[in-house]
């Protein structure tokens, strides 16, 4: 597959690409029937409840926001200790804590309706039938532009299942399909040996966006106690030292899917959006950088019109996915 | 019950090194000049300290505000308190003044003080002794003129000077734990003194900040005396401002049961006698 600007995966349906032969910069995309103002978001359990950053930055002006998993009961979360700092990354096993979809849409979602950019929710089910269910409910209320589906948090029970069998992805993303018409981010494990199987079902399975990757399994130990450091023993690995496994997988899904590609791995500046954008991503999202470097969205944000401008582009379609092999590759 | 002071939001800055200096062997203080954010900060109150621009390590590093600096009745500034033990904190010690440095603060609530306490009591094991000096300027500054400080360190190497630990005015008492400093104890047996002597009763207030262990011992010191006593606790953190909910607590609830508070945004400072430790009946 081509993989070029044209190609698959190219921002599909964006604008035009921005205007013919020259005009302003048209970072803008559109994911199903969403327009997005610009491929900077936020990644899912790194944004809080939406609110914590607005000290730090308008957060108007991100191109969406990922908001921390939502599941059907509230969920108090995994036993401390939840993380431990690895380098160059950090382990986590929080364990999707969360305060049930119920008390989130009464208590948290007015909040969200004023974060001013497009609002992404992240939901997972604890089965087929509880995310087409889950999908169902929220999807009832207003101010929700589209659904992210965790279908690969290393950190509960049967978490990795919705994205490793290429069947079960397939029947997540029919039924919830069925279940809403807002545009479905499907969100992949980097834990499987080939993703691309997995993209292509979810792609058969109606979502309009794939987003990768989520965290890697990993393990910390404290030898001299022989135990894990963790409170539940395994956690996923976020941060810098992932980018270069989440830039393969983002390129591999990119080639093997025609939907628009949001990579998420370890970007913390614009040079590593960029590297991604390259790799087929036509969004992004900041995760553990969140933690860090509170105003990293935006810093990656504004470094996006110089870098465009070094490579001569105008717009996300001048760039997506056009990595090069190199010769004799 | 006081009301908390009402709390402005944190600032993401850099603020200018004014001092770094060693204060024990292992310990050191480091006075940074924001005016900015110094103004919203209180008592009990932490900042978040990045330690390397090339991110190694990857995560900021919380500390308690050591003592807030003022100017002319002007906020200007704050110290924070730190042991070197790690990359991190090695980090902080290399770093020199004039340098700049990353945080983010004020995060995390601030002390309630009944207004009816004429006396307190404050109690700091190891590096917990942090917050100390900020909270006692503050109780003085609030008129409570009886201000005992129960400070207990490990052993020589990590133990402050009283004046570093305490402004004027306190009654400071030390022990360290293998005697090399001062007489041979542990902190809640300074505690025990007071509480024999009479200079510890309920109605008095009681700042606590230490290790685990030693929240465990005070509570259960306290506990018959029915008198209540704040914990400024400390866990690891990812962000400390409440998104990566990384920093869990056990906390009772009214209700008698047990639910995860965050250190960072739901304390750090929390009522001693509601949290929950490992070995403690469920």
């Amino acid at each position: 597959m081509s993989g070029g600007p044209t190609g698959p995966g190219a921002p599909a349906g964006a604008p035009g690409a921005g205007p013919a032969g020259g005009g302003a910069l048209d970072l803008s995309l559109t994911v199903g029937a969403l327009r997005l103002p610009n491929p900077v978001g936020t990644a899912s359990g790194t944004f809080g409840k939406g609110l914590e950053f607005q000290p730090f930055y308008d957060t108007a002006r991100l191109g969406f926001v990922v908001v921390k998993t939502i599941t059907t009961e509230p969920r108090a979360g995994n036993p401390p200790p939840r993380l431990v700092e690895t380098p160059g990354g950090l382990l986590n096993s929080i364990g999707l804590a969360n305060p049930g979809v119920e008390a989130y849409l009464a208590e948290v979602l007015p909040r969200l309706r004023t974060l001013g950019a497009p609002l992404v929710l992240n939901i997972a089910g604890h089965s087929v039938a509880d995310f087409e269910a889950l999908a169902r409910r929220v999807a009832r209320e207003a101010g929700i532009d589209a659904l992210e589906l965790n279908m690969s948090c290393p950190n509960v029970a049967r978490g990795l299942d919705y994205s490793t069998d290429p069947a079960t992805a397939r029947e997540v993303l029919r039924r919830v399909r069925g279940a809403t018409d807002l545009p479905l981010i499907a969100k992949l494990s980097p834990n499987v040996t080939d993703i691309r199987p997995i993209a292509e079902a979810v792609a058969e399975g109606g979502a309009d966006a794939v987003s990768a990757i989520n965290t890697l399994v990993g393990l910390a130990i404290d030898w001299r106690r022989r135990r894990p450091v963790l409170g539940r023993g395994v956690g996923g690995l976020s941060g810098p030292c992932i980018k270069p496994v989440a830039l393969r997988l983002v390129r591999q899904v990119h080639r093997a899917v025609g939907l628009p590609v949001i990579g998420i791995g370890g970007i913390e500046t614009a040079d590593d959006a960029m590297e991604f954008f390259l790799a087929g991503a036509s969004a992004i999202q900041v995760g553990t950088a969140n933690y860090y470097r509170p105003r990293a969205c935006l810093e990656v944000l504004e470094g996006l019109p110089e870098r465009f401008a070094a490579l001569g582009a105008r717009s996300l379609a001048d760039v997506v996915g056009t990595l090069e092999d190199p010769p004799g590759a | 019950m006081a009301a908390a002071p009402a709390l402005e939001p944190p600032v993401c800055m850099e603020g200018q090194i004014l001092e770094n200096r060693v204060i024990a062997p292992v310990t050191r203080v480091m006075k940074v000049h924001a005016p900015e954010a110094a103004a919203r900060m209180h008592a009990g109150q932490f900042v978040n300290l990045l330690t390397s621009a090339e991110r190694v390590p990857l995560l900021r590093r919380p500390m308690s505000i050591h003592r807030l600096v003022r100017h002319h009745e002007v906020a200007s500034g704050f110290y924070v308190l730190y042991d070197v033990v790690g990359p991190g904190t090695r980090n902080l010690a290399r770093m020199k003044p004039g340098e700049k440095v990353d945080f983010v603060g004020p995060l995390g609530n601030a002390i309630t003080v009944p207004p009816a306490a004429r006396r307190a009591v404050l109690v700091a094991g190891g590096v917990g002794v942090g917050p100390i000096k900020a909270v006692a300027e503050d109780l003085l500054a609030r008129g409570v003129r009886d201000v005992t400080v129960c400070y207990g360190a490990r052993d020589y190497d990590h133990s402050i000077p009283v004046k570093e630990a305490a402004p004027d005015g306190c009654r400071v008492l030390v022990c360290t734990d293998d005697g090399s400093v001062a007489r041979k104890g542990r902190v809640t047996d300074l505690v025990e003194d007071l509480l024999r002597g009479g200079r510890l009763a309920p109605g008095d207030y009681v700042f606590a900040c230490g290790p685990h262990a030693m929240f465990r011992a005070l509570r259960d010191q306290l506990r018959p005396f029915g008198i209540a006593a704040e914990a400024a606790t400390e866990e690891f953190m990812g962000c400390g401002f409440g998104v990566c909910f990384g920093c869990p607590l056990r906390q009772r609830q009214p209700d008698g049961s047990v639910a995860y508070r965050l250190c960072c945004v739901d304390g750090c400072i929390f009522p001693l006698d509601t949290l929950v430790f490992d070995g403690d009946p469920a």
